[in-house]
């Protein structure tokens, strides 16, 4: 099979023929944490205290397979965004035009690709196109999670008491992603820096994960912000 | 609580990142029309329950989520080895045990 059909899930008629959402191509996803009402919490909360908790907007997300025919899909990552398939438990960035991408190691044989939202069906075509007939796997998983960056001078205690994982950062560095339970949710986290970290939570979980940070954070003062 | 090496992510992990899966090796029948009614009952339901080595199948749910093998002392809850599926364990549970 030579062809490949890829069907847009954004770009049906039940939401760009409805008028509020205009007549572009945007998905349109609401936040997992939609209930918790940011603005309200970042109002009552100051700056510069020792954590600070944010949602990121709906990210895309695909999952990228490949077994026998990783150098294909190696090469049609490259070819396609300028990135490289990541070793085991690291990460991959590449910043372009104010975009960001990053490749995430999962699995022996998976990786998890994060991109402007409304880029995310083009890139899966752009990577099946390069790939061929090679045998590999994308699916676009963009609504099924969400993003929450912890950052401040006590971010890593708050994460020493939330996952069973070493995060002292010799350990646990800059680049590098781990899969592991977090309290009690399964989570994907990356340490983008000193005290600066990334978990990529189920979006049914994401009011758990919420939660615990709020609570687990609250001792050394927390500030919300908005992106 | 164990401490286990996923042969995988290659980094020793928590316990509860984990599930254990029970006996390791099992042979299905490979004719499963034609085999006895013993046969495949011993297949599907009759376990291994040694006091001492045990070769066991383990799952990284929480982590790369593969499966893999693990050799453990029943007894002093020991882990001695670990390894991949499809690959041979280096301990072999006769000797090992006897020794």
């Amino acid at each position: 099979m030579d062809t490949v059909n890829v069907s847009n899930q954004y770009a049906t008629n039940s939401v760009t023929e409805r008028a509020e959402f205009g007549d572009s191509n945007t998905p349109v996803i609401a936040s997992a944490l939609e209930h918790a009402n940011m603005k309200s919490l970042a109002v009552k909360t100051a700056t510069g205290l020792g954590v600070t908790l944010v949602e990121l907007p709906v990210t895309g997300m695909l999952v990228l397979r490949a077994r026998d025919d990783k150098p294909a899909l190696a090469a049609a990552l490259k070819s396609s965004l300028q990135l490289d398939l990541p070793n085991v438990l690291a990460s991959n960035v590449v910043v372009d035009n104010g975009k960001s991408y990053c490749a995430r190691w999962i699995a022996p044989d998976e990786w998890l690709l994060s991109c402007p939202l409304q880029d995310a069906f083009e890139i899966e075509q752009n990577i099946r196109t390069a790939a061929g007939a090679s045998s590999i796997a994308i699916v676009n998983v963009s609504g099924g999670f969400t993003t929450i960056m912890l950052s401040g001078n006590n971010a890593n205690d708050v994460l020493k008491k939330s996952v069973t994982y070493d995060v002292h950062p010799s350990h646990f560095t800059v680049g590098k992603v781990v899969n592991t339970v977090f309290s009690k949710a399964q989570v994907t986290m990356r340490c983008l820096d000193t005290n600066h970290y990334e978990f990529i939570v189920r979006r049914s979980f994401a009011d758990y994960v919420w939660l615990w940070l709020q609570v687990a954070s609250a001792e050394y003062g927390i500030s919300i912000e908005i992106e | 609580m164990f401490v286990i090496y996923c042969p995988y992510c290659e980094e020793h992990r928590e316990e509860e990142e984990f599930h254990a899966s029970g006996q390791a090796h099992l042979a299905r029948p490979l004719d499963p029309d034609n085999c006895t009614d013993k046969e495949w009952g011993d297949f599907l339901y009759f376990r291994k329950n040694p006091r001492g080595l045990h070769q066991e199948l383990w799952q990284h749910t929480a982590g790369c989520r593969k499966f893999f093998n693990i050799t453990r002392d029943t007894v002093s809850y020991k882990i001695l080895e670990t390894y991949k599926v499809g690959e041979s364990p280096k301990v072999n549970l006769e000797d090992a045990s006897h020794g």
